[in-house]
């Protein structure tokens, strides 16, 4: 049995309905499950392949400057709140575009988290934080591409981040280097994925059975995650260099390239779409500097319409597709920013009460979730934990987390914080 | 026989606080009254603060939807200025037992507006984030001039001894110098090291935060920071930036000597020639600091709270600046109860700039 595999619905979208055919038995990883199910069933699971789009604003944006505006208020700030889409709701005058989206969007304003620090927060926050097991757990991306291996045949999980890309093998923790993150620098392509017009079809084909041919006798004897992960790291590069139209930038509408707007934020999150459009299960973007102690009010002018634009402009063409039923889209931070502004006009970290955006796929469409003290310092309902969370993404994308558990040298492990529930009123 | 008191004499050296003026939420401006007998500050609210020097006693100037970051008083006619983050401007009879704007421009600018100027006809300047400075009739309101030509938010502005021209300084750290009867741009001072822009920084950090001419019209000193590291704590050098008008040619580039990590917001020149800078610090002391202009060290200083204003009294004798006072709870506040999770507190420290006289109690 491999060493980094799961158990029970493993692989599947819904393990109610596949339960049947799996018997209700341990399934070994190494068996890809279409192969297990019935055809109409793996059908099914392809009709609804279902991807996320993860962006990830590193340091923490405001609430109060977003989603949870209290103008007028001890804490509230120098910005307006206008209304939205949906009667009742509204949000900072720095997300106008968004604002009038809203009707697509699910916001959960109750969030608390634990953590105060970057450092311990934002893995805390990407890997779910189950209960402390021993092991470290995979991040969101990594989690999916064991949970629910992707039908096709690009990378499972691509992360779009400023500076430089690589394998980040370190998110799949447990699970095993080869379920790590393709990131792509500053969203262009890994380097050489243009292959040498002098190297034949052939002499490749050659090349790469000689590599397998090495790995192949360098793993016997030494564990095989480095090798798995060294094996996967290749083939994603092989198989992007199928799709280069992908990163081909003379391809883009002007339009298009206006809408999302040419900052980082805009043109990740438009690198962004061209992959989920092309099946990728799951994107992840950062931007990064968020963490805005200094000057709070005058970045956060700056900042929050790099986000605003685009992400309405990603909201509208996901929609216009038909993506939004099976793309989930999480817009989140490690956490919040303090309500009380500190000596240099900033704010600081402040986990106890903030917000998120979600949208797509399983997703309510129009509803705001719990509410904040006036003040905005508090939750005045129910809160929600990362676990929380990560117990309601899976349930969008159609993993039960209550029942599947990941299988780690024999000990089974829960995909989800075991006090935690998914957050039904976010739910469709 | 009579006694007539000595008036006393500036001496820096012998500044000492002599009054302070406490508020429940931050204060990031403030300005003495012509007469000298009124202090309005204003920070993070939309009420205006008035204070009587004499009697302590605050009131509310009420009118704002925002918060209100710029002050400028006209003499003449007993009027203040006040301008917020909503792009309005209120015009207020400062001395009334209980203010009520004389005229409000609610759409004086698209933003915030970030400095006021008296000209030196009496008119009103304002400037703010929709980069277009604008010069308002001081009796009503109705706009008078249009002075285009920043490429980014404006932060300042200082109406020059001339009488003639104004002077403003935007973030890309350029301070353009205007005509006021022509609206032309006759020339920019060249600030542009308090501007920062990292190859991976989200926004433009630092700016032209604050202005400040000599008496004589020979100095324009631009206080901000230079070096900034990251749009996200934007920590910088502190820095003065000293010009001489006539050339235009900078003369000196002052820093506290005590550590801070913001821009400086506060800028005076006292009588003697003394400028006074006051910078913003993110954790621990700032300073209040006072230089010879022609030399790079100050002679004096005087260690404060993060600070965000300057201003001179009418006497010259007095210098008052806006400053953070911390309120309980240090760093975040987590974990306090929550009636105990409030506002940090404005402070206005007034500091008397000679030495005390032997018969005043300490």
């Amino acid at each position: 049995m491999s060493q980094h595999q799961c158990i029970a619905a493993q692989h599947d979208w819904s393990r109610r309905q596949v339960l049947g055919a799996l018997a209700g038995g341990a399934v070994t990883g190494t068996v890809g499950l279409a192969n297990l199910l019935e055809p109409a069933i793996a059908e099914e699971i392809r009709k609804q392949q279902r991807q996320v789009l993860f962006i990830w604003l590193d340091g923490g944006m405001s609430q109060l400057e977003s989603w949870d505006p209290k103008p007028n208020t001890e804490f509230g700030g120098p910005f307006r709140a206008i209304p939205t889409s949906v009667p009742g709701v509204h949000f900072s005058e720095l997300v106008p575009e968004t604002a009038k989206r809203m009707d697509k969007l699910a916001v959960i304003r109750t969030m608390s988290t634990k953590d105060e620090n970057h450092s311990t927060g934002v893995p805390r926050v990407q890997r779910g934080d189950p209960k402390n097991r021993g092991v470290t757990y995979p991040f969101l991306g990594s989690a999916l591409a064991k949970l629910r291996p992707p039908e096709n045949n690009l990378p499972p999980y691509v992360w779009i981040k400023p500076g430089r890309g690589g394998f980040i093998w370190q998110d799949a923790g447990f699970l095993g280097a080869k379920y790590g993150a393709l990131a792509l620098g500053e969203g262009k392509p890994p380097v050489h994925i243009h292959r040498s017009k002098s190297i034949s079809d052939e002499t490749d084909d050659a090349r790469q059975q000689l590599r397998r041919n090495i790995n192949s006798r360098y793993r016997q004897r030494r564990r095989s995650s480095d090798i798995d992960a060294y094996e996967s790291s290749y083939d994603m590069a092989l198989q992007l260099m199928q799709r280069r139209d992908l990163f081909d930038d003379s391809l883009l509408s002007p339009k298009d390239v206006e809408r999302y707007g040419t900052h980082p934020l805009g043109r990740h999150l438009l690198q962004a779409r061209r992959l989920l459009e092309a099946g990728v299960q799951f994107v992840k973007v950062n931007s990064y500097h968020w963490d805005t102690h200094g000057d709070n009010f005058n970045m956060h002018l700056d900042l929050v319409p790099q986000i605003d634009r685009p992400f309405a402009a990603i909201i509208d063409d996901l929609g216009e597709r038909g993506m939004l039923d099976n793309v989930l889209v999480v817009l989140m931070s490690e956490f919040g920013r303090t309500p009380k502004i500190n000596s240099r006009v900033g704010r600081d970290h402040w986990p106890e009460a903030w917000s998120l955006v979600l949208a797509g796929c399983g997703i309510k469409r129009g509803v705001v979730v719990g509410k904040t003290t006036p003040n905005g310092a508090w939750c005045d309902a129910d809160e929600y934990d990362i676990g929380h969370l990560f117990h309601t993404v899976f349930h969008c994308l159609g993993i039960d987390a209550a029942e599947t558990e990941y299988l780690n040298n024999g000990q089974p492990l829960p995909i989800a914080h075991d006090d935690c529930r998914p957050i039904r009123e976010v739910m469709a | 026989m009579t006694m007539i008191a000595t008036p006393p004499t500036l001496d820096v050296t012998k500044a000492r606080i002599s009054q302070t003026l406490e508020h429940e939420r931050p204060l990031t401006c403030c300005r003495f009254s012509p007469c000298g007998n009124f202090l309005v500050a204003a920070g993070q609210e939309e009420n205006v603060l008035r204070w009587d020097l004499a009697t302590g006693n605050k009131t509310a100037l009420v009118g704002h939807r925002s918060w209100v970051d710029a002050i400028a008083f006209r003499a003449d006619a007993k009027r203040l200025f006040t301008a917020d983050f909503h792009g309005t401007i209120c015009c207020w009879q400062y001395d009334a037992d209980g203010p009520t704007p004389i005229w409000s421009r609610i759409d004086a600018h698209a933003g915030w507006i970030r400095a006021l100027a008296v000209a030196p006809d009496g008119n009103l300047l304002s400037a703010g984030n929709d980069c277009v400075i604008r010069l308002w009739s001081a009796a009503d309101g109705k706009p008078l001039r249009e002075f285009a030509g920043h490429e980014n938010y404006v932060f300042s502005l200082a109406a020059a001894p001339d009488d003639k021209t104004f002077v403003s300084g935007d973030l890309f750290g350029k301070a353009n110098q205007w005509d006021i009867a022509t609206g032309e741009l006759l020339r920019t001072f060249d600030a542009s090291i308090l501007h920062t822009r990292g190859d991976d920084f989200l926004a433009d950090v630092g700016g032209v935060r604050s202005l400040a001419f000599d008496a004589a019209g020979q100095l324009l000193a631009c206080g901000g920071m230079t070096d900034a590291k990251s749009n996200a704590f934007c920590p910088g050098n502190p820095a003065v930036l000293v010009f001489d008008v006539a050339t235009g040619r900078l003369t000196q580039t002052l820093r506290p000597s005590n550590t801070s990590d913001g821009p400086i917001k506060g800028l005076a020149f006292l009588s003697d020639g003394t400028l006074c800078g006051h910078a913003e610090h993110l954790n621990g002391e700032s300073s209040l600091e006072f230089w010879d202009p022609a030399r790079p060290q100050s002679k004096h200083v005087i260690k404060r709270q993060s600070g965000y204003c300057l201003d001179l009294h009418p006497d010259g004798l007095r210098l008052a600046a806006a400053t953070f006072k911390n309120n309980g709870r240090g760093g975040n506040g987590r974990h306090s109860k929550p009636e105990e999770y409030i506002s940090h507190n404005g402070e206005i420290t007034i500091f008397s700039l000679f030495e005390k006289p032997a018969d005043q109690p300490s």
